[in-house]
C-alpha cells in the first residue's frame, strides 16, 4: 500500500487540521453523514467497471447510474495467474512473460510502438525480442520510456484526455499538455500531473499558472481545464477530474465519498423521489427531477472545490457561490458558478472533503486524489485506452481487478510511480498481452513460408 | 470489387490510381468502389465537406468506416474488439511518415499534409476542433492528396529510385516486416505492362485522355500512395 496523503504531504497534514478546524467552527460538522463510520470498515480502492461515460451524462448528474464501486478487494488476482502468489510476494515479471514466443512479442510491440513512441520496431529491439523472446518486452518497453517521443506521447495522450490543446488569445491550452510531457521526459512521480504547484510552457521550463490562484494543483487549475469543463454547479469541472484521474462515477462508493448530509444541500439537491423534489425548475426540466441527493450529495463536495474559479479559469476571491437570482439556475454572479450548500458561510469556502479527508482547496483535493490507489489504476486504464485506441467508455469495461493488480505491482517497486512505470507495469503485465493475442487470433507463423510476413528471412536468429 | 480495368477501354492514370489503391484498401474490407471514387473527387477540391465524423473524440462512428474482425473473449479483461477501422492520431501517421523519408515533419515535402492536418483528423481543442480517427471516405481522399507530393518529392525517389525493384524495402520500412508475395502482387501488376518510359515521363496526370498508357512517374507515384495509404500503415 502506498502511504497515506497525510504521510506524503505535509501540506496537507496542515491542511486536514485546518479544514477541521474550520468546518467545526463553521459548524458544519452535519455535512457528513453517519455512513461513513456506520458498518463501513475499509473504503474501496478499486475503480468501477463502468458503463457509461461520463461525457453521456447530464449536467445534472442524475443519470450517472450504473457506475457504482464493484466489491473492491485491495489486490484483485487476475485470470493469468500471474499475480502476487500465496506467499503474497509479486509474480516475477520477467519469468512469467516466458510463456510469450518472440513471434508473440514481436507482434505485440510492433503494433503498439506507433502508440507509445511514434514510430516501428527498431533492428536493435528486433534483436532483443529474437534473443530475449517474451522477456525482451521488457527491455524493449524500459527503452521506450527513455525514447525522445515518449513525453510526447504522454503529452497527447493527456490532450486527449483533458480536450485541451492549441492557443487563444487569452488561453494556453498547451498548459496541461506541457505538464505531462515534463513529467514524462523528467521521470517525475505522475502524480504530479494534479498536484504540481507549477505551470510548464512549451519549452519545458517551470512558469507561473494563469488562474491567480494562491495554489496550484498541476492541470487542475490551468485556465485550459477550468473553462474547458465550466458548467452550471461546477458539475463537469468535478465529474471530468474524478473520472479522467481516478475513474469513478456518480454516485460512487459512500464508504469512499461520504455523502454530504441532506440539510446542507440547497433544496433541488435533496430529492430522492418525485414527492420530495420542492424546486418547481427542477421538476419541470433540470436534470431528472428526482433522485438528485444520490449523486449531488458527492457531487457537491466535489463542486465546492471549483466554487473561487470563474467560467474562464480566473480565480475569484469574492465568489459566493450562491445563486443568482437574475440568472439561470447553476450561475452565480460574475461568470462563477453555484455552491451545492445552503448555508452562505460555507457556499463561499473551497473547503470541503475527498474521499472523507477535509481538504482546505483544490491543491489539497489533487493531493488526496493522487495518493488513493484508484489514481494509479485509473492510470493503466488510461494508458491501455490511449495504446489500444480505445473509446472512453470501451475503456471503461476494464476488469478492475487487472487495474488492482497493476497497481499493485507498481506500488511494490515504488510509492510514486511514473508515468513510465506505469506504461512499462500495464504494457508488460501477461493480461494485457493475452488480449492483444488473443484478439489477432493469427495462425501460427510458418518459418518456411515465404508469404509468411513474420518469417522474416533478414531476422537476426 | 474495385473497378477492373478492361482492354476495350482502357483506364485513364486517374482510373488505375484508383484500382491500385482499391485493391489495396478494399482488400482490407475498408470502402466500397464508389466510396473510394467519391475519395478521389474529394481529394482534388482542397474545400473539402468534413462531413463525417465531426465533433468526435475520436470515437468511433457510425459512418462508413467498416467492421474489423478479431476473435473475441468474452473474459477478456479489456475487449479490443473495434467495430470500426480507427487511424493512428495524425501526428503519429506524419510522424512515421518523417521517419520513413529521415526528414523532420516540417519539411516542406508534407506541408500538403500540414495544410490538411484538421481534414486528416488532427485536433486543436482550443478551436474546438476534435479528433477524429475515423477512415471515411472523405479523409482518405485527404490523405491520398496529401501523399501526392510526398510520393513525387525527389526525397522519396532518392530513397526508393525504382519501383518495382524497390517497392518490397519501401513496404518493409513502412509496416516493419517484409512484404508477402500476396501483398507484392497487385503492384506488380501495376508494372507487369509498363510502357518504356521515356516515351511518356513527364509525370502528369492525363486523366481525360482515352487512352492512356501509365507513365513510370505515375505508377511510381501510384504504388507510393497505394502502400503509404494501406491500413498497415495508416490504422491501428
Amino acid at each position: 500500500m502506498r502511504p497515506s496523503a497525510t504521510a506524503r504531504v505535509p501540506l496537507l497534514g496542515l491542511g486536514l487540521g485546518l479544514g477541521l478546524g474550520l468546518f467545526l467552527g463553521l459548524g458544519l460538522t452535519a455535512c457528513y453523514t453517519g455512513d461513513q463510520s456506520e458498518g463501513a470498515s475499509t473504503p474501496s480502492t478499486t475503480i468501477a467497471t463502468d458503463t457509461a461515460s461520463p461525457d453521456s451524462a447530464t449536467e445534472s448528474g442524475a443519470t450517472e447510474s450504473g457506475a457504482t464501486e464493484s466489491g473492491a478487494t485491495e489486490s484483485g488476482a487476475t485470470e493469468s495467474g500471474a499475480t502476487a502468489g500465496d506467499d503474497g510476494e509479486p509474480a516475477d515479471p520477467l519469468a512469467e512473460l516466458d510463456r510469450y514466443s518472440a513471434d508473440d512479442a514481436r507482434a505485440y510491440l510492433g503494433s503498439i510502438a506507433p502508440m507509445v513512441v511514434g514510430r516501428l520496431l527498431t533492428d536493435a529491439e528486433l534483436n532483443l525480442i529474437d534473443y530475449f523472446g517474451g522477456r525482451g518486452i521488457v527491455p524493449v518497453l524500459d527503452g521506450w520510456i527513455e525514447d525522445a517521443a515518449f513525453p510526447e506521447t504522454v503529452r497527447m495522450m493527456i490532450q486527449v484526455k483533458l480536450h485541451a490543446s492549441g492557443m487563444t488569445d487569452t488561453i494556453d491550452f498547451e498548459l496541461p499538455g506541457n505538464l505531462a510531457a515534463q513529467i514524462a521526459r523528467d521521470d517525475l512521480p505522475f502524480a504530479e500531473i494534479i498536484t504540481a504547484d507549477r505551470c510548464v510552457d512549451g519549452a519545458g521550463a517551470d512558469i507561473e499558472c494563469d488562474t491567480g490562484a494562491p495554489y496550484n494543483a498541476g492541470v487542475l487549475t490551468t485556465r485550459a481545464y477550468l473553462t474547458a469543463n465550466a458548467s452550471r454547479f461546477n458539475l463537469q469541472r468535478a465529474r471530468r477530474m474524478m473520472y479522467i484521474f481516478n475513474c469513478l462515477l456518480y454516485p460512487m462508493d459512500t464508504v469512499l465519498q461520504p455523502p454530504l448530509a441532506k440539510d446542507s444541500l440547497i433544496p433541488m439537491f435533496r430529492a430522492l423521489t418525485p414527492e420530495e423534489q420542492t424546486v418547481e425548475e427542477a421538476k419541470s426540466g433540470f436534470g431528472n427531477g428526482f433522485a438528485c441527493y444520490n449523486c449531488h450529495s458527492q457531487f457537491g463536495a466535489h463542486a465546492q472545490l471549483f466554487v473561487k474559479f470563474d467560467q474562464q479559469g480566473l480565480y475569484r476571491p469574492e465568489a459566493t457561490g450562491l445563486q443568482d437570482p437574475e440568472d439561470e439556475l447553476g450561475r452565480s454572479t460574475g461568470g462563477l458558478f453555484v455552491s451545492h450548500f445552503v448555508d452562505s458561510i460555507a457556499a463561499e469556502q473551497e473547503l470541503s472533503q475527498v474521499f472523507g479527508e477535509p481538504v482546505a482547496n483544490l491543491a489539497e483535493a489533487g493531493e488526496v486524489l493522487s495518493s488513493h490507489p484508484t489514481f494509479t489504476q485509473c492510470s493503466a486504464r488510461n494508458v491501455i485506452e490511449w495504446t489500444f485506441g480505445l473509446t472512453e467508455a470501451d475503456a471503461a469495461t476494464t476488469d478492475p481487478a487487472l487495474l488492482v493488480d497493476i497497481a499493485d505491482r507498481l506500488f511494490a517497486e515504488s510509492v510514486e510511480p511514473s508515468i513510465g512505470d506505469i506504461f512499462r507495469a500495464t504494457l508488460t503485465h501477461p493480461d494485457v498481452i493475452d488480449v492483444f493475442l488473443d484478439s489477432t487470433s493469427a495462425p501460427a507463423s510458418d518459418p518456411n513460408d515465404p508469404s509468411d510476413p513474420l518469417s522474416d528471412p533478414g531476422a537476426p536468429q | 470489387m474495385a473497378p477492373q480495368p478492361s482492354d476495350e477501354n482502357p483506364p485513364t492514370p486517374t482510373v488505375r490510381l484508383l484500382c491500385i489503391l482499391g485493391l489495396t484498401l478494399l482488400g482490407a474490407g475498408c470502402q466500397s468502389s464508389d466510396d473510394v471514387a467519391t475519395s478521389e473527387v474529394d481529394a482534388t477540391t482542397t474545400a473539402a465537406t468534413e462531413d463525417e465524423g465531426t465533433g468526435s473524440t475520436g470515437e468511433a462512428s457510425d459512418g462508413d468506416a467498416t467492421t474489423t474482425t478479431g476473435a473475441v473473449d468474452d473474459d477478456a479483461p479489456f475487449d479490443l474488439e473495434r467495430e470500426n477501422i480507427r487511424l493512428y492520431p495524425y501526428a503519429i501517421r506524419l510522424g512515421r511518415l518523417a521517419l520513413l523519408l529521415d526528414r523532420p515533419p516540417e519539411d516542406p515535402i508534407f506541408a500538403e499534409m500540414q495544410a490538411r492536418r484538421y481534414e486528416l483528423g488532427d485536433y486543436d481543442f482550443s478551436q474546438n476542433i476534435n479528433p477524429d480517427l475515423t477512415w471515411s471516405t472523405t479523409r482518405m481522399g485527404h490523405w491520398i492528396a496529401a501523399l501526392r507530393p510526398v510520393c513525387s518529392s525527389a526525397v522519396m525517389k532518392e530513397r526508393y529510385p525504382e519501383f518495382p525493384q524497390d517497392l518490397p524495402e519501401l513496404m518493409h520500412d513502412a509496416y516493419g516486416y517484409p512484404p508477402s508475395s500476396a501483398e507484392l502482387e497487385p503492384y506488380l501488376g501495376l508494372f507487369a505492362d509498363a510502357e518504356d518510359p521515356a516515351e511518356n515521363d513527364d509525370g502528369v496526370d492525363k486523366g481525360t485522355t482515352p487512352v492512356d498508357p501509365m507513365s513510370a512517374a505515375v505508377r511510381y507515384e501510384t504504388a507510393c500512395i497505394a502502400v503509404l495509404s494501406s491500413l498497415e500503415f495508416v490504422a491501428q
